[in-house]
């Protein structure tokens, strides 16, 4: 089930990137992947993806730089003139489609998507890692742009 | 069909409202007026002074939620046959059920393209005048 959750989430964050956000990024996974500690992350948002049985909870890590390209994709506006406001709510939104469209893909079980939430990001790159951790890291042209975590409560 | 659409767009999150409009006039479809509101009470409260031709509506939003809207227009003789579609990203199957129940013609789940809308909503209006039906192709998942 857990192999099962990360292959969705992979899959989820591609389909989301690429049709909302016009996006085709090289990915880096793997379990309590630890590369690009010191980021400097710009914001978080995050998601919880609950059933009866089981958790999933989701969080985005990123990049000033993918906040404003993905915010200036999103609404087909000029990357120089996207305000934080912007930013902040399509990371929401982000958080909100990849969530969904894991649940699309998840086996039937009475899933519930929770409300986004956006925050500064943790100084302590340590707090993000945990034993049951998958991370899909975000890269273009060789530059990686954004951080997913996923992680299973049961 | 030549005529054009006022659209009226209900989602909480003003970002994709601003999306979804966008999508609109990427689609082809022909819109006239594109108004909008960030849940279902300010939805009723243009509806009050708007003419609307079709709704594209969230589920999930603050003060009154998609089936707050739809129970509400189903309730209303002037507003009882104005075309919802649900716009969201649910995949409770019992939920979208609960929506084409409430009298909603059907859902495009996000993530979503100009081609998905366009291709739904003529649909959807072209079938305007016949009596809405629930079943499993209602429903327009991409």
């Amino acid at each position: 089930m857990k192999h099962q959750l990360w292959t969705t989430m992979r899959d989820a964050i591609s389909n989301v990137l690429g049709t909302m956000f016009f996006l085709s990024p090289e990915f880096a996974e793997g379990r309590n992947l630890r590369a690009f500690q010191q980021w400097p992350f710009f914001l978080e948002s995050s998601i919880i993806i609950a059933s009866k049985a089981r958790g999933l909870r989701l969080v985005f890590r990123v990049t000033k730089e993918f906040a404003a390209t993905i915010t200036a994709n999103f609404l087909g506006v000029d990357q120089e003139e996207v305000p934080l406001e912007e930013m902040e709510d399509t990371l929401k939104e982000l958080a909100n489609m990849v969530g969904g469209d894991c649940l699309v893909r998840l086996p039937a079980d009475n899933w519930e998507l929770g409300i986004p939430k956006i925050e500064q990001p943790k100084a302590d790159a340590d707090a993000y890692f945990a034993p049951e951790m998958y991370t899909v890291v975000v890269s273009w042209d060789d530059r990686p742009m954004a951080v997913i975590h996923s992680y299973v409560d049961q | 069909m030549n005529m054009s659409y006022n659209v009226l767009i209900v989602d909480d999150s003003k970002t994709m409202r601003q999306v979804i409009k966008k999508a609109l006039s990427l689609s082809g479809f022909k819109i006239g007026e594109c108004l909008e509101a960030g849940n279902g009470r300010e939805a009723l409260e243009v509806l009050a002074g708007s003419w609307v031709d079709l709704i594209l509506s969230d589920i999930h939003m603050p003060e009154m939620d998609g089936f707050g809207l739809l129970q509400a227009l189903k309730e209303d003789s002037c507003w009882r046959d104005l075309p919802v579609v649900m716009i969201t990203t649910e995949a409770n199957e019992e939920r979208l059920q609960k929506a084409l129940a409430l009298g909603a013609r059907g859902y495009i789940r996000k993530p979503f393209t100009p081609e998905n809308i366009r291709s739904f909503l003529s649909r959807v209006m072209g079938d305007r005048d016949e009596a809405p039906t629930v079943d499993n192709d209602e429903g327009c998942d991409f």
